[in-house]
């Protein structure tokens, strides 16, 4: 996998999720707290098994 | 499912008392804000003002224009009516900062219903702000749950790294 030349912010990961999981970003926006941060990191445990399995 | 009146599926909400003046503190149980809050606000019809633009002229009152012939606008910052403006959308954005924080809580109710359309969220903020000031809570006071609420919608870090935890099981699989 290339290397990213920058951590990325949380909009960027906010856009990766929508993508993921077909939402637009409104709806993402209007969810409550709690299941936006549980979507964030479903995307972000998805986004490391896929890096990191052979 | 309850566990002394709270929510167990309501994680990261953070206790933070108030001091009164007159005694006993006022014990808030807040949420950090949903991410894109600031989104929602603009949907439901907080927007900040534009100051007002008037047409620069020179001392002899002759319309001053750019090299394209184009008459040259100033904004007035300093007008008192945008002014007020100004103050009113960042009192509307702190009590709906609150508002939403306080979400989890549920010791404190609001007298004033939430709306049911986008349309009337200003006037649900001037009333929640009325029934602030009515039950003593001073603009020191909102400044200080507004502080709090800060802190804690920026602990996203933290937070991620829980919800990621609560994919994992705590306990190894049993191979027996």
């Amino acid at each position: 996998m290339k290397q990213l030349t920058a951590p990325r912010t949380v909009h960027y990961h906010i856009l990766r999720t929508c993508e993921r999981l077909h939402l637009q970003p409104a709806q993402f926006t209007s969810l409550p707290y709690e299941q936006q941060l549980q979507l964030l990191a479903y995307n972000h445990l998805r986004l490391l098994e896929e890096t990191t399995s052979p | 499912m309850k566990f002394n009146g709270q929510s167990l599926s309501c994680s990261f909400t953070q206790v933070f008392t108030l001091p009164r003046p007159t005694g006993d503190p006022l014990v808030l149980r807040l949420s950090p804000l949903p991410l894109g809050f600031h989104q929602q606000l603009r949907r439901r019809g907080i927007h900040p003002p534009s100051a007002p633009v008037k047409i620069a002229r020179d001392s002899n009152g002759k319309i001053l224009r750019d090299s394209s012939g184009h008459a040259i606008t100033q904004s007035e910052y300093s007008n008192p009516d945008y002014l007020s403006d100004i103050e009113l959308y960042h009192q509307r954005v702190a009590v709906l900062s609150i508002v939403e924080s306080l979400r989890n809580d549920d010791q404190l109710t609001f007298e004033t219903p939430v709306p049911s359309t986008d349309a009337n969220w200003p006037h649900f903020a001037d009333a929640i702000f009325a029934e602030m000031e009515a039950a003593g809570l001073s603009t020191g006071d909102l400044i200080r749950i507004c502080n709090e609420v800060c802190r804690i919608s920026n602990l996203i870090d933290s937070h991620l790294q829980e919800s990621q935890a609560n994919f994992s099981c705590t306990a190894p699989p049993n191979s027996t």
